[in-house]
């Protein structure tokens, strides 16, 4: 059997979500027709990416994860890189070329590439095993532009067998140059979206390559009664998944209007959020119960304004249940105005007018929650989604 | 498992020929070799260096294997190396000519001429291999005697890997990562580095093509050599670029490896290198490289750089202008240079070629 292998920055099945799920999705959607190795870390934390899980072999479903000690991973002196990046972050996105540098304060590629290898995890023996096996592979996938074991690894391996799954977002470090290069060594990218496309096409130029996605889950949930109307979030609660904004929106809302309505968080135990009658923080739950929510859900809101897929969002849209998301991420406003499954909204303003249009109008409701899970068939099944991902190990 | 014994005239911090001895060291011990270090001088405490008068009685078994780093006249070294009776190794590194320092320096001028009287006894003193960090060098054993057939190049073993993991001095980046483009020159303040054409170099670029520059020169500063030193800043003066040409002198690890983080192209102007590692270590960086290509240096570079024949400091400017203003090539050549430093130069590259290379002695 032909073997693939996909490259991340950690795995563990306890590691929800992002990218981490992305490559395990791929790896079961090609575990198929192919021999698939997961080439990743000992890390299990993103903060410090301490080695902690053992080094070797686990056979999981038949795929075959080895892990590799982190050389360098995030210290005190990444972080004060990383200020520097965001303290130059204007004059850097400006560079588009060197000819413009006298108006900016200019990083030389050995300065990107030491704030990629120190925000971790750089593992020395990953990439020497790149080096030593990459002919092993028919194709070596590597998810996620943003770290070391990616940006690295793509300059161990010939361009010929790279397919790279960027998951960008339009962040400050993704206008490193640096990464731009790096992009052009793979044979082909992998996006989730049409509007992550776009974000790359800005970047990094025009790129062969195709929008592949992620298998959603399309299978329909009785909806959990939770005795009285609620929006949902699942996801963590932080700042940069703009949860700040939505609990204050929120609070604003109930504040101003007499609507019954709760808000019920998922994903997060709330540690450290602020408390207030009508919000409750449930903590992890299982996928069953996720499911549940999702679909007893008067609608579900999605704050992030940096998503490059929203798995959560169209899990939602698949449980028929309207979604209410930040226009600020290209990728949610792309799937609703696609979809027609949803509002998005961009000020306190839209928030609340958005809102009081979807609690009170049950026939709209219906007709998105129609269109949301027409849509999420339509693109997203893993038939689909497997499909367009052999084209692409296949194509060359 | 054989024993073994490195000598050199003296084992320092940040000196390449060291940093050769001790790269041999580290991959003989984990071969489990028996092995030593020997030298006149020493600054290291780990590992352990002996003082060479103890060299004879460690190399007493004629199944031993001496290994001399051989870069500058040395009596006990050339004596030692007529007398034992064990298999023996040269790893040569050159000898800077001694003409180079002409009116500035004796002593330099004295070692020099006597490294090169000695190198023909080194070439006939019948050993089992020659080693040399280049094919400059060496052509120049063979030239002088050394066989033909008992000649490899194998290139000097180095601390990039180390540098590469350390944290840069990041009050020196923050110094230097503005708007101006930095050229960036590591090396000795000697004169066989060629400063001067150097400096005129970077007299072009700065006012032909831009001002918003600056020439780092990174070595350390030789009291020794006070009128080479004196007759640079002389030029610097003269040609008005007091602010724009910054000799830093010595520099800790974490200080040279924040010049090549701000650096934006690497130039190398010397008349005489046998390797120079500071091109290995612009490589591991991608750093893109203008180069005078005298003495091994074009074939250290190879086509990770601009590397020309002439000393021509117009062709220099010109060559940082393209190299500056056209991102793509920068980037062309840091790749090239970085590919060219994994295929040959990491230490594990190295060591593949030295124990091959020892294949038959050990």
């Amino acid at each position: 059997m032909k073997k693939v292998a996909i490259v991340v920055q950690r795995y563990h099945d306890s590691i929800a979500g992002g990218s981490e799920a992305l490559a395990w999705q791929y790896a079961v959607l090609l575990g198929k027709a192919y021999d698939v190795d997961i080439l990743t870390t000992t890390a299990l934390d993103y903060i410090t990416w301490a080695n902690v899980l053992p080094a070797g072999l686990e056979k999981r479903q038949g795929i075959t994860i080895h892990r590799f000690p982190v050389t360098i991973g995030r210290s005190r002196y990444w972080h004060q890189l990383h200020e520097r990046l965001q303290q130059d972050y204007d004059d850097v996105r400006q560079g588009a070329g060197r000819t413009q540098r006298a108006q900016r304060r200019h990083w030389s590629i050995g300065l990107q590439e030491e704030c990629i290898r120190h925000q971790g995890p750089y593992s020395d023996a990953l990439l020497q095993f790149l080096q030593a096996y990459e002919n092993d592979y028919q194709v070596i996938i590597f998810v996620t532009y943003l770290y070391p074991t990616t940006y690295f690894g793509m300059f161990y391996v010939r361009s010929s067998c790279t397919l790279l799954v960027p998951t960008l977002h339009n962040e400050p470090i993704a206008y490193l140059e640096a990464y731009k290069y790096m992009a052009r060594r793979a044979r082909s990218v992998l996006w989730l979206t049409q509007a992550e496309r776009e974000v790359g096409r800005y970047l990094w130029g025009e790129l062969p390559g195709r929008v592949v996605a992620l298998p959603v889950s399309t299978d329909t949930v009785s909806p959990l009664d939770l005795g009285s109307p609620y929006l949902l979030y699942c996801g963590r609660l932080d700042p940069g998944k703009g949860t700040d904004q939505l609990i204050d929106f929120f609070v604003r809302f109930k504040h101003k209007t007499s609507a019954k309505v709760r808000l019920v968080c998922i994903g997060d135990n709330g540690a450290g959020q602020p408390r207030h009658l009508d919000i409750e923080y449930r903590g992890f739950v299982q996928a069953h119960e996720k499911f549940a929510l999702m679909a007893g859900a008067t609608l579900c809101v999605m704050p992030s304004p940096y998503e490059s897929f929203s798995l959560a969002t169209l899990e939602a849209m698949a449980q028929r249940t309207p979604v209410l998301v930040n226009s600020a991420s290209a990728v949610l406003a792309e799937h609703v105005r696609q979809s027609g499954a949803g509002r998005t909204y961009g000020d306190y303003d839209s928030f609340a007018a958005a809102l009081e249009v979807l609690l009170t109008d049950s026939a709209a409701r219906s007709e998105m929650g129609v269109l949301g899970r027409e849509y999420v068939i339509a693109h997203y099944t893993p038939e689909r989604v497997r499909e367009a991902l052999m084209t692409e190990v296949e194509a060359y | 498992m054989s024993r073994i014994a490195i000598l050199a005239p003296c084992i320092m911090m940040a000196d390449a020929v060291s940093n050769d001895a001790l790269g041999m060291y580290q991959v003989l011990a984990a071969q489990g070799h028996e092995v030593r270090l020997f030298a006149d001088n020493w600054e290291i405490a780990e590992p352990k260096v002996q003082h060479v008068r103890r060299l004879q009685a460690y190399l007493k078994d004629h199944s031993s294997l001496l290994i001399y780093h051989y870069s500058m006249g040395w009596a006990t070294g050339l004596t030692l190396l007529k007398e034992v009776s064990c298999k023996k190794i040269i790893k040569y590194h050159n000898v800077t000519p001694p003409e180079f320092y002409d009116g500035i320096s004796d002593d330099y001028k004295n070692v020099c001429q006597a490294g090169r009287n000695q190198l023909n006894a080194i070439a006939h003193v019948g050993c089992d291999l020659y080693l040399s960090d280049s094919e400059y060098n060496m052509q120049e054993l063979i030239i002088v005697g050394a066989s033909r057939d008992m000649s490899m190049v194998v290139p000097p073993f180095h601390q990039i890997q180390r540098s590469m993991a350390l944290e840069a001095d990041l009050a020196i980046v923050d110094a230097y990562r503005d708007d101006k483009t930095n050229i960036l020159m590591v090396g000795r303040v000697a004169p066989n580095k060629g400063h001067a054409l150097l400096i005129d170099a970077f007299a072009v670029y700065h006012y032909s093509y831009t001002n918003a520059s600056r020439l780092l020169i990174v070595g350390k500063k030789d009291e020794r050599l006070r009128v080479y030193t004196e007759a640079l800043h002389q030029q610097v003066q003269q040609l008005g670029l007091g602010k724009a040409v910054i000799f830093t002198g010595e520099v800790s690890e974490a200080a040279l490896k924040a010049y090549y983080l701000v650096a934006d192209v690497f130039m190398l102007t010397s008349e005489h290198e046998g390797f120079c590692v500071p091109l290995v270590e612009a490589m591991a960086m991608k750093l893109p490289i203008v180069a005078y290509g005298a003495a091994a240096v074009p074939a250290t570079v190879d086509r990770a750089g601009l590397v020309w024949q002439e000393s021509d400091p117009e062709l220099l400017a010109e060559s940082l202008h393209c190299v500056i203003e056209d991102e793509s090539m920068a980037v062309a050549f840091g790749a090239m240079g970085w590919r060219r430093y994994h295929q040959l130069y990491t230490n594990e590259q190295i060591a593949v070629q030295f124990l091959q290379a020892l294949n038959g002695l050990l």
